[in-house]
């Protein structure tokens, strides 16, 4: 039987790929999906990006951003400071805040009491990495991480600071890292959005995100970050509406890519076939985001590993396995945002728990990715926007006292995709209060995980009412010292 | 919760953290005459305590509440926000430990000077602590809350629940209470307190007096609909304005006054320096700039492209006009008809140039020469409302409040928390099928299905929008109720009616009459469609269920589903998403 589809894919060929590109869907989708042989010949990829190439070998073809939204403690987990606990109670000496501006919170505060942490910190791993109790899995993987404690922002505040690491600037507007990689590297596979966002949250009323910080900005629509959601449509609008089963579907986009060819060939308008090609992209989609959403084909030793929550979705370790099965399928970009960091009060309990919630996964997706040979081409990256500060908001007491924001030092970490394993990057003062040897800004951070995927920051630009902008915006060094 | 003896019968005794919920019927605004109290038994305490409280629930702002005051005074709070609320507070104390009868009646008036208290029955005499609400809203949407200021376990330093404290006989009205009234509630002979009862007999008796009274209650409530216009106002003594070095708001540098680019135009003699003068010297007929702005961007709405094609942009890093004669015409007629922007579409949409076929490329794939029609894909904006049009939803009122169309459950809560409004309310009739233009706005959390199509997040100022084309937008044109809903409404206004439904619904979404070949492929698939619905008449329904536009009483299922699918095909066509 004549299938115009069928027909229509089989006269794809590469220079009808390039020359159809409308800014996003080749054809090359459509070609593969009628099960058209292509005689041999590579593929195209399947979204070009608006490099030809990378600017340099990348060492990474994948993200996964684990975004611990909030400001999670360094003190607590990463910066080991015995001194303050010989300066317990007393006041933050001005010599050392030099007038660094508070927040709201804390700058009224009678005293600034040093808080030491109340969790006792080891040497983890042939590296010697001193890590917190509170992060027993992540311990065990010290080696495979390169881990830096002289993170710095400039801003105080959840929105500004987010939005700074996510766009390189603290006023909204600007495309979300995983938008840039987007635009400019395209993406890797066939079926699924180039930038996956997952969200999920510890304790009850978190401080909130927004659906902006993975927008695209002033970049094509096409570049913002697609969420995945627990339970419903895990995609807004995959499903089909009620009485519509797939065999409906498939039947109305035959007839619709028909209707479409029909115009195309009456008028030789060559952008059709793109739209062709965009409907059975989104008929794949329905196919497969519940196929990689649905953890049932995944064996027990995945649930020992990511921990029972995994099966959870919408937990973080539901979300950790999720972004582990979605780099399987070369997803460029997935970002995770974990909330509920921002301890103001009560900080050893919350963050107690917080941990609970995140260690395991964490180290498990680092684990998991090794085992099936991905960490050498993948970057995970865990931090938040912001570190905490090293004095108490609130009364300090033997067992209880909270943390205010604090960004000019914090720790952040990161494995694989050609980061050095085993490293300690930069040093705190023996207050953790200031940064004392190599300091990262989060300019120099994004500079860094462009370089590791094959970007030039410099160069990875768009021109934009006026001017040409980037996601370091003016600045930003690629930090060498932490290459493989 | 403790049931205890009570001033008549059980009283309810709190512990702190519980309390009772009184529901939402108290949702009083501030133009509202309301009145609330009873008898309470209150311990010494520490801190303030709130008897009864609509402050803290999904909404952390606004609301009113009567507490107690450590020294024992009785307090009354109407709240907008944490400077704009009204304030009172009785000079006297009610005694620890004793059953008192506590009550708080209201005038609507906007004012502290309505607030009344009465202590024992009798009204006390007042302080106010604070009166700047000036008619700003109180409502929240919380609970009335009695014997606690918050229906969560947080801890304050200014305020806390009734701790050990009892309450019996809680009552609320609707209407402002005399002091007879309350008297009587109190258990208080009155009988020889002239003034009490003259107060009485005017609330109640005088038909002067009540007439008077609804027609200032209509007249505050006619001030929330009131068209209210920001105006700007120069101070008196104007700021001083700084440079900021590197933009940190904590590093002024040199002052700066106002001034405007006289390269572009020369200052007017005599002109303000303020928003007047600036106004003046943009609109001056020798000002060059602001009409080629505006009509380069009228083109550009028309055409897809400007003809200054950087539109935020006339500068040197700008692209110089494709037609410099005819934006000069354009900028000069535009100026010339008095700045009438539907005079100028007109004029635009009236010429040959715009009036070309859309079809052939040739050598001038930019169609920099003009040398044929204009092709774009629809915004995001223009391809719902198209829709609402074409199937007849659309309700095509102008103006008035923003309205929420449809919008998949659980995205705000998922992400705002406390942060504002945290649940978005699905509006209901004609607000579903208003244009988009009118669809509520969270800058935060924006209507996905229009950012998918490329509307602007609207954080910075957007002149030019991307058109781009991703597996999401076909997505929403497939399964997003809007467009469902407006494929079966269509399909249901023309499956009687129509003598060719396939063909109008073509019409409408193309403007064009379909080929033969075209209209039997979707008779065909019309036909398919039909023998599977009548198969499977409880998918029809289903898929009839779509929306909240009511279905049509006589309709045959299986045949308005299969139109449906069918028209929904052509909403999905490229020539649709295309003028």
């Amino acid at each position: 039987m004549r299938d115009p589809v069928f027909e229509y894919g089989c006269q794809m060929n590469r220079r009808h790929f390039f020359s159809q590109l409308s800014l996003g869907i080749g054809g090359a989708a459509l070609a593969s999906l009628v099960g058209c042989a292509s005689g041999g010949a590579p593929a195209p990829p399947p979204l070009a990006g608006v490099l030809d190439r990378p600017h340099h070998a990348p060492r990474a073809r994948r993200v996964i951003y684990l975004f611990q939204s909030g400001g999670p403690s360094q003190l607590d987990l990463f910066d080991h400071k015995p001194a303050l606990l010989e300066h317990r109670g007393e006041d933050l000496p001005p010599s050392v805040r030099m007038g660094q501006r508070l927040t709201g919170m804390t700058a009224y505060q009678k005293s600034l009491p040093l808080a030491p942490t109340l969790y006792p910190f080891q040497r983890r791993g042939a590296s010697g990495a001193w890590i917190s109790d509170l992060l027993p899995h992540t311990a065990r993987i010290a080696d495979e991480l390169c881990i830096v404690r002289s993170m710095y922002t400039e801003a105080i505040n959840h929105d500004p600071a987010i939005t700074f690491f996510q766009t390189g600037s603290q006023q909204p507007g600007r495309p979300s890292m995983g938008a840039w990689f987007s635009y400019g590297l395209g993406s890797a596979n066939e079926n699924l959005p180039t930038f996956c966002v997952l969200l999920s949250r510890g304790l009850q009323r978190p401080q909130p995100i927004y659906s902006r910080l993975w927008g695209n900005g002033f970049l094509a629509a096409l570049h913002q970050g697609v969420q995945f959601r627990a339970g419903g449509d895990p995609v807004l609008y995959l499903n089909n509406p009620p009485g519509l089963g797939s065999a409906d579907r498939r039947r109305m986009l035959r007839h619709l890519a028909e209707l479409n060819a029909m115009r195309a060939e009456a008028t030789g308008n060559d952008r059709i076939a793109s739209r062709i090609a965009q409907y059975e992209m989104a008929y794949r989609m329905q196919t497969s985001v519940p196929e990689v959403t649905d953890l049932s084909d995944e064996p027990e030793s995945t649930f020992e590993l990511y921990g029972e929550e995994a099966r959870t979705p919408g937990t973080y370790a539901a979300n950790c396995l999720l972004a582990r099965r979605l780099a399987e399928r070369d997803v460029r970009f997935v970002q995770l945002y974990h909330m509920g960091w921002d301890q103001h009060t009560d900080l050893p309990h919350d963050i107690a728990l917080q941990c609970k919630d995140t260690d395991r996964a964490s180290a498990a997706l680092v684990t998991d990715l090794k085992q099936r040979g991905l960490l050498d081409d993948t970057l995970v990256i865990w931090g938040g926007e912001f570190g905490r500060t090293n004095y108490s908001q609130g009364t300090l007491t033997e067992v209880n006292f909270g943390r205010d924001h604090h960004p000019r030092c914090f720790t952040i970490w990161m494995a694989g995709g050609g980061v050095r394993p085993g490293f300690v990057y930069g040093a705190t003062d023996d207050l953790g209060y200031n940064i004392t040897e190599n300091p990262v800004h989060v300019h120099d951070f994004q500079a860094t995980v462009l370089h590791l995927m094959g970007i030039e920051h410099e160069r990875l630009t768009f021109k934009h009412q006026g001017r040409r902008y980037r996601l370091t915006d003016v600045h930003g060094e690629v930090v060498r010292d932490i290459l493989a | 919760m403790e049931l205890v003896v009570g001033h008549a019968g059980n009283a309810t005794r709190f512990d702190g953290v519980n309390f009772l919920n009184l529901g939402r019927e108290a949702d009083f605004e501030w133009y509202d005459r309301f009145s609330m109290g009873g008898w309470i038994k209150a311990p010494p305490r520490e801190r303030a305590v709130a008897l009864l409280s609509k402050r803290n629930g999904e909404q952390k702002r606004g609301g009113y509440d009567l507490v107690l005051t450590p020294e024992g005074r009785l307090a009354a709070r109407l709240v907008h926000d944490g400077v704009h609320y009204a304030e009172v507070q009785t000079r006297s104390a009610a005694q620890p430990n004793r059953w008192t009868h506590v009550f708080l009646t209201y005038d609507g008036s906007g004012r502290a000077s309505g607030l009344r208290l009465f202590l024992g029955g009798k009204v006390a005499r007042t302080t106010t602590q604070r009166d700047s609400l000036a008619r700003r809203s109180i409502l929240n949407g919380n609970d009335l809350l009695a014997g606690n200021w918050t229906p969560r376990k947080k801890v304050r330093a200014d305020i806390t629940g009734f701790e050990g404290g009892a309450m019996d006989e809680v009552r609320v009205y609707r209407r402002e209470l005399s002091g007879a009234e309350i008297a009587h509630l109190a258990g208080r002979p009155t009988g020889d307190e002239p003034e009490a009862l003259r107060d009485h007999y005017r609330k109640h008796h005088d038909a002067a007096y009540g007439l008077q009274r609804s027609t200032v209650d209509s007249l505050r409530r006619s001030l929330r609909t009131l068209p209210r216009v920001m105006v700007m106002q120069e101070s008196e003594e104007p700021r001083t304005t700084y440079v900021l070095e590197r933009g940190a708001y904590d590093a002024p540098a040199d002052s700066v006054g106002p001034g405007t680019p006289s390269s572009i135009l020369p200052p007017q003699g005599g002109e303000p320096p303020n928003r007047l003068g600036l106004a003046r010297w943009m609109t001056h007929p020798d000002n060059p700039l602001t009409s080629r702005v505006a009509v380069n961007r009228l083109w550009q709405l028309l055409f897809g492209e400007g003809l200054v094609r950087t539109p935020e942009d006339f500068g040197s890093q700008g692209a110089l006009p494709t037609h410099p004669g005819l934006l000069d015409y354009l900028a000069v007629t535009f100026m010339d008809s008095g700045w009438d922007t539907k005079y100028l579409l007109r004029h635009i949409l009236l010429s040959a140039t715009y009036r070309q076929a859309a079809t052939g490329a040739g050598r001038d794939p930019d169609n920099l020469y003009l040398a044929r029609g204009p092709r774009q894909r629809l915004t995001a904006e223009m391809m719902r409302d198209g829709a609402l049009a074409s199937s007849g939803l659309l309700d095509p009122a102008i103006g008035g409040e923003p309205v929420r169309p449809y919008q998949p459950a659980g995205l705000w809560k998922a992400l705002a928390n406390q942060i504002g409004e945290n649940r978005y309310r699905v509006g209901r009739g004609s607000e579903l099928y208003r244009r988009s233009l009118y669809s509520y706005w969270k800058r935060t959390i924006p209507p996905p299905a229009m950012l998918t199509f490329d509307a602007a997040e609207r954080t910075v100022c957007t002149v030019r929008r991307q058109s781009t084309s991703t597996p999401l937008q076909a997505l929403v044109l497939l399964n997003d109720p809007q467009y469902v809903e407006a494929a079966r409404v269509m399909a249901q206004n023309l499956v009687y009616t129509a003598d060719n439904p396939l063909e109008q619904a073509f019409r409408a979404f193309t403007s064009r009459t379909p080929e033969a070949a075209e209209l039997a492929s979707l008779q065909q698939l019309r036909a398919e469609q039909e023998a599977h619905f009548r198969k499977y008449p409880e998918r029809a329904a289903a898929l009839l269920g779509v929306g909240a536009h009511p279905r049509a009483r006589t309709d045959d299922p299986a045949r308005v589903a299969a139109l449906t699918v069918a028209v929904s095909t052509i909403l999905n066509l490229d020539e649709a998403q295309h003028r």
